[in-house]
């Protein structure tokens, strides 16, 4: 087993196949015995549907080797808020009245916050199951929120960068005036910096993840023009996020001849065929072996 | 005689203190606009930063705020940073 798993991000237009096909590729995948992590981080996900499950929980052993989790961004996020609430209440203690419930009620709707906890799901799924798998497959929403959850991820990472440095200088004045008033460094430990650097360590990691070489960004358009208009607007965003796309599908294909512009010519293109409706469980395990072998060999 | 030159010894070792004070100042004042950049009316921060910070920087804000209202009156800062009342 590899050390690290490999990672395959589906990216594409709404409705052109992410959740068959990295659902097709999990389960095929696990048939031939390799432990495969399958996790949708888009919010109006439908992996859970695509197996025949009720969703009582967020994550199900579909079978020995595969396990499959529909991010509860809502629960996350709440979580993620009462935390601050808490840690409010606690610091701000002098406060007799301090109803922050109902401010907090609308954090949540603030933009940028649900991509933060989509980024902090793929962190935390992959630091559980990095160690246990050996491919690890992301369903992600369609191109608008899944640009602006890379988007955040390259913002933050400026951001982060130059919050530590400004930290870093208030805090060696803080040093000097306490050992010029008191003769002595008080070295109190910095709250906010220790918040910094925790956010810096999420955001490189998941860079490191993205950047890997055994990480693979899949593009999946449909051969119409609105799928492939997309697919380029994509590649062109990527690009400027400095993610580079590794492999092209091109699913529900009448037949093997297509037109792809010449923007796609530069990458490996598989195509898979159009499938009877109903049937949810659709390519044969060779059609899904040549997206790993043209993907990793 | 003696007491003049206490005065400029004290000055010279206070100078440099008053002068840090005033730059932590304004360091502390920067850090509370950049998290939180809508009271100036600057780009936003990302979000979630601002309210992972929000329960710890209450002192950075308190100074921001006190800048904002002094803000006018530069003149006046300077001159008491330098001690000159």
């Amino acid at each position: 087993m590899l050390p690290e798993p490999k990672t395959i991000v589906f990216v594409g237009k709404g409705g052109v196949g992410k959740t068959t096909i990295s659902s097709n590729l999990s389960l095929s995948l696990s048939e031939e015995k390799k432990p495969t992590y399958l996790l949708s981080i888009d919010p109006a996900s439908n992996l859970f549907d695509f197996f025949y499950i009720t969703k009582d929980t967020s994550i199900k052993s579909i079978n020995k080797y595969l396990t499959i989790e529909e991010c509860d961004l809502e629960s996350k996020m709440n979580k993620e808020i009462n935390k601050t609430l808490n840690n409010m209440k606690a610091q701000y203690k002098y406060l007799t009245v301090l109803n922050l419930e109902h401010l907090f009620k609308a954090i949540k709707y603030s933009p940028g916050l649900n991509e933060y906890i989509s980024l902090l799901a793929i962190y935390e799924v992959y630091i559980k199951i990095k160690n246990n798998n050996d491919y690890f497959l992301i369903d992600t929403p369609p191109t608008g929120l899944l640009l602006n959850i890379l988007s955040l991820l390259k913002t933050s990472t400026l951001w982060l960068k130059q919050l530590i440095d400004l930290r870093e200088k208030i805090i060696d004045k803080r040093l000097f005036l306490d050992h010029l008033k008191t003769k002595e460094s008080l070295n109190k430990k910095d709250i906010p910096i220790k918040i910094l650097k925790n956010e810096v360590n999420i955001v490189d990691s998941l860079n490191k993840l993205f950047t890997n070489n055994l990480t693979k960004f899949c593009l999946i358009i449909n051969n119409d023009n609105l799928s492939i208009k997309e697919g380029e607007y994509i590649i062109s965003k990527c690009k400027d996020l400095d993610i580079s796309i590794d492999f092209i599908i091109v699913n529900k294909t009448k037949n093997k001849n297509i037109g792809l512009p010449k923007t796609f010519k530069n990458y490996k293109v598989c195509t898979l065929p159009q499938i009877e409706s109903g049937n949810n469980i659709i390519f044969n395990t060779a059609n899904i072996k040549n997206i790993i072998d043209l993907l990793y060999y | 005689m003696f007491n003049n030159l206490l005065s400029i010894l004290k000055g010279i070792v206070n100078g440099p203190v008053k002068l840090t004070e005033y730059e932590l100042g304004e360091l502390e004042n920067i850090f509370a606009i950049l998290i939180y950049p809508n009271i100036a009316g600057f780009p936003i921060v990302p979000t979630y930063i601002s309210m992972c910070l929000l329960p710890y920087i209450e002192k950075e804000i308190i100074v921001a705020l006190n800048k904002i209202v002094y803000n006018d009156d530069q003149f006046v800062k300077w001159l008491s940073s330098l001690d000159v009342t």
